[in-house]
């Protein structure tokens, strides 16, 4: 688990273009949306694209990524759950 | 007031062409809508692994048929698609105004609007159709065909906006006197690229879609191309017309005149509309500052059907007051035409005013938005010679109105007469290789090329993370502004500028992202990304700058054959007809990759309005 949180937080990062950023700044429990990070919804659409490109996961809209997006800790147990690559 | 009939040049409209796939006859296309037809039906592809889109699709033989008879001597030639489906509605709209168009061809401006143009040859990894994809080569080749090619041919890409965007610039261009008349062409080829970024985004409908209703689920994309010839008259010669047998005693005339335009920002999001209508409301307001006064006949609204845009505009109508003018949307009917739309949409509402009729609202069904519209899925009856109102909203979050009138006397008070002086003040120039110059004077920098933007990013802006996910034209756009207003005093926070405009022209405009998207949708790697779709619009610059900046102003992308600081001080001057607007960001931006780029940025001021 602490494993695939820290591979989310690098690909995050790498997906968002959050340059200033490393792992290390990233909260896994903190809300990925609203304050904290400043994502917008491109990002959230982003990251269901990542979601599908890295885990093979199809999330059908932004409300379902809203869910799955809470936290990176609430991202990986969804991955642990539902990937198919 | 000084007496402006003397010297008042208004804007008629001469002729119209339309091409769409219920038909390139405005009579019937208008009585098809009407009847409740939508061209809005699946089609399979070729538009990705994903499976069918409902969209609304120009037949290719069609089109193929009527550019042959239309331009028999250009038949042999390499017209693309879109440069055909463009020249049809023009050879059209040339045709109708033949009788009345007395504009030499030597002033008559060709302006294209589109935001995708030849997108369709783009292909990963294939430099084949290169020298095809940048929308100027487009538009000087039409121009070219239909002869109109002795004034440089211009581009609007404004997104989703750029057909109302057009016509304000035609209006302002014939009106103080830099051509007699404009043909404005509107058109969009649908293709893999666009339907897979709006895929990206969640934005699509797989039905119909529904405007302003409580279960719409998104777009549908379209096609279609459309043209007016746009003439100089003056009021003189309209009071002997309306004297005529055409004319009627209520003052209106048979001549529909283009009496006001205004393009906004909303200074809020590249790609979500304003929460508050905020850009749609200034628009708005800019062409009906009596609100609802008892003469408009209809709003001709977006009406995407996504959720975002229609209770944004209908919060926008509610703020300036014409929630009760009955208002429809033909996404329905055509979907969303993108370049064509603007174009295509005011056409068909002037036709339906014309007929004392607002053009029904196909797949409208319960009313969704919180805030009511009049809208209606059947044919409204529109207030008789009543003026016209088109609306437009679109990513790089701009906004664009047009109001058009018979009544002469509402265009001579509408119509600009003359644009205000511009000084140059603080210039800026940079380049991959060269550096950077600030008036003249070199700054000292360690890096080059990509990396230099963002060296300049990291020393002497604000903090501003988003810069790391603007693609490379956007980042030289960004610091280019940045270095322009260096030391100037921000506004308080939350506080909206409207005194300032930006005008960006380009040659190849988004071309770096376009291939970059293009990378996204091969087949053994199809993971389109709307991160890199939104910045295949070449005017999201313009929404970038205005967003860090809060200029909620006038914003506009022009492309141009070639960098042409004339023409460019002109396009930027034209942003002036805004009383508002003391000063002008006038970028010109050449990003057409990674690693060779060049900006020539000058800030001009206003003497006095």
């Amino acid at each position: 688990m602490d494993e695939l949180i820290e591979e989310l937080k690098a690909s995050i990062i790498e997906a968002l273009n959050l340059e200033d950023l490393t792992p290390a700044d990233i909260d896994a429990d903190a809300p990925l949306f609203g304050e904290g990070l400043g994502l917008d919804s491109i990002d959230a659409l982003e990251l269901i694209v990542l979601m599908e490109r890295q885990y093979g996961i199809r999330l059908k809209d932004a409300a379902a990524g809203r869910q799955v997006f809470q936290s990176v800790r609430v991202m990986a147990e969804y991955v642990m759950a539902h990937r198919t690559k | 007031m000084e007496n402006k009939m003397g010297h008042t040049r208004l804007v008629a409209l001469a002729g119209a062409g339309i091409v769409t796939p219920l038909g390139s006859d405005t009579d019937g296309v208008y009585d098809a809508l009407c009847a409740g037809r939508t061209a809005l039906a699946p089609h399979a592809g070729p538009y990705g692994p994903d499976g069918p889109v409902v969209l609304s699709r120009l037949s290719r033989p069609d089109v193929e048929a009527a550019f042959a008879a239309a331009w028999p001597a250009a038949a042999d030639g390499d017209s693309t698609f879109f440069e055909k489906m463009a020249l049809v509605a023009v050879g059209q709209a040339l045709r109708q105004a033949a009788a009345t168009l007395t504009a030499q061809p030597e002033r008559t401006l060709l302006i294209l609007s589109s935001t995708k143009g030849n997108t369709a040859l783009l292909r990963a990894g294939d430099g084949a159709d290169d020298a095809r994809l940048p929308l100027p080569e487009s538009a000087r080749r039409i121009a070219h065909i239909a002869g109109l090619d002795a004034m440089t041919p211009l581009v609007v890409s404004d997104a989703c906006i750029s057909g109302v965007a057009a016509q304000v610039l035609a209006q302002r261009l014939i009106a103080t006197g830099y051509c007699d008349a404009a043909v404005v062409v509107g058109a969009d080829e649908q293709s893999a690229f666009i339907i897979n970024g709006f895929r990206a985004f969640k934005a699509l409908a797989d039905a119909p879609c529904r405007p302003f209703s409580a279960d719409r689920t998104g777009l549908n994309p379209g096609e279609a191309a459309a043209a007016m010839v746009l003439q100089v008259t003056t009021p003189e010669a309209l009071a002997t017309n309306n004297g005529g047998e055409d004319g009627d005693k209520s003052g209106c005339g048979r001549l529909w005149l283009l009496a006001a335009g205004a393009l906004t920002n909303d200074a809020n999001h590249i790609s979500g509309p304003s929460r508050t209508g905020e850009g749609s409301f200034r628009a708005l307001t800019a062409v009906c500052p009596g609100g609802d006064d008892g003469t408009l006949a209809m709003l001709s609204l977006h009406g995407t059907a996504t959720l975002y845009n229609d209770d944004m505009e209908a919060q926008a109508v509610h703020r300036a007051g014409l929630q009760n003018i009955p208002a429809c949307s033909l996404k329905g009917t055509f979907g969303h035409t993108m370049g064509a739309a603007g174009v295509l949409e005011t056409l068909l509402a002037l036709h339906g005013a014309e007929r004392g009729c607002v053009p029904p609202t196909q797949g409208f069904t319960t009313p969704g938005t919180p805030l009511p519209l009049r809208v209606a899925a059947s044919v409204q009856p529109a207030r008789p010679d009543g003026d016209v109102i088109k609306l437009m909203s679109g990513f790089g979050g701009c906004n664009g109105a047009v109001r058009w009138t018979r009544r002469p006397d509402v265009a001579v008070a509408t119509t600009p007469t003359s644009l205000p002086a511009l000084t140059a003040g603080r210039r800026v120039e940079i380049d991959s290789n060269g550096g950077v110059t600030i008036d003249g004077t070199p700054l000292t920098l360690t890096t080059r090329g990509r990396d230099m933007l963002t060296e300049i990013y990291r020393s002497r802006a604000t903090a501003y993370p988003k810069f790391y996910k603007m693609d490379i034209l956007c980042r030289l756009g960004f610091i280019a502004a940045e270095l322009l207003t260096e030391g100037e005093t921000a506004p308080a926070d939350g506080t909206l500028r409207n005194d300032r405009a930006i005008v960006v022209c380009s040659h190849s405009g988004s071309i770096a992202s376009d291939r970059q998207f293009c990378h996204t949708i091969v087949p053994d790697h199809f993971f389109p990304s709307p991160a890199v779709f939104v910045y295949t619009l070449p005017n999201i610059v313009t929404g970038e700058v205005a967003i860090r900046h809060r200029y909620v102003a006038e914003t506009a992308c022009y492309l141009l054959p070639q960098r042409d600081d004339t023409l460019m001080r002109r396009l930027a001057h034209t942003a002036c007809a805004e009383r508002t607007v003391s000063s002008v960001m006038a970028l010109w931006l050449e990003a057409p990759d990674d690693t060779h780029f060049h900006a020539s940025a000058t800030l001009y001021h206003v003497d006095t309005h």
